[in-house]
């Protein structure tokens, strides 16, 4: 079976809380390897390992894992803002 | 894994291993049917070396080795896969080509029409066996 890729902001979001590859590994319980092929978008992590790095980084498993290429987080938000002030 | 080298020399390396290895065979049984001479010694001698140095530098040093023999509990999920497939790999080329080689060995150096049909029962036994698992294993819809 074919996988399609799924992208995410995994890297972002570790180099904003300044923790090195091998530190987000530690707290994630994977090799720090595979931390690297998940921030170059060539391994799909399981549905565990998605919930584990969304409870690390306090966010929804859909802001940091998407099944299309994902926007800038500050675009993103720059966007929602817009859209909530014109009332949408 | 610590991978401390290169993609490209990692498999440098292991294709020279499989080098001594054939090197190593291939003198052996030559200097078996033949006559053994010093040539052959060396050249044996120097398959021998190339095999042990590789297998040191590109096997047990990378920690290679320690990934595919290793349990499963202390690889994340991304290695259990990847450890999975190349297993899942080797099951294959293994029986395959140690079986040819028995069939060859069973055809033309005994000729023994018993042992021909044992190997060939054999070949056919390593192609069903992961199928007949998972017939046992899974569970009806």
């Amino acid at each position: 079976m074919e996988t399609r890729k799924i992208y995410n902001r995994i890297r972002i979001l570790r180099e904003e809380r300044g923790l090195s590859r091998k530190d987000l590994a530690e707290k994630i319980g994977v090799n720090f390897q595979t931390v690297g092929y998940l921030e170059r978008e060539e391994y799909n992590p399981s549905l565990d390992m998605a919930f584990r790095i969304s409870e690390l980084f306090q966010l929804p498993v859909e802001m940091i894992f998407s099944s299309t290429p994902l926007k800038p987080l500050s675009l993103e938000l720059l966007e929602q803002q817009t859209r909530e002030r014109r009332g949408e | 894994m610590s991978m401390t080298i290169s993609k490209s020399e990692r498999r440098t390396g292991v294709l020279l291993n499989y080098l001594g290895l054939a090197g190593v065979v291939g003198f052996f049984y030559a200097g078996h049917l033949t006559s053994w001479n010093y040539i052959m010694i060396v050249f044996l001698g120097l398959s021998a070396v190339i095999l042990l140095v590789s297998f040191f530098r590109y096997f047990l040093f990378t920690g290679l080795w320690r990934f595919v023999h290793t349990e499963s509990a202390n690889l994340d999920e991304r290695q259990i896969m990847v450890t999975r497939e190349s297993l899942r790999l080797s099951y294959s080329v293994f029986t395959i080509v140690s079986l040819v080689v028995f069939l060859w060995i069973s055809f033309y150096h005994t000729g023994d029409a018993n042992l021909i049909v044992i190997f060939a029962g054999l070949l056919y036994l390593a192609h069903i066996l992961p199928a007949t698992i998972v017939a046992w294993k899974e569970k009806e819809v």
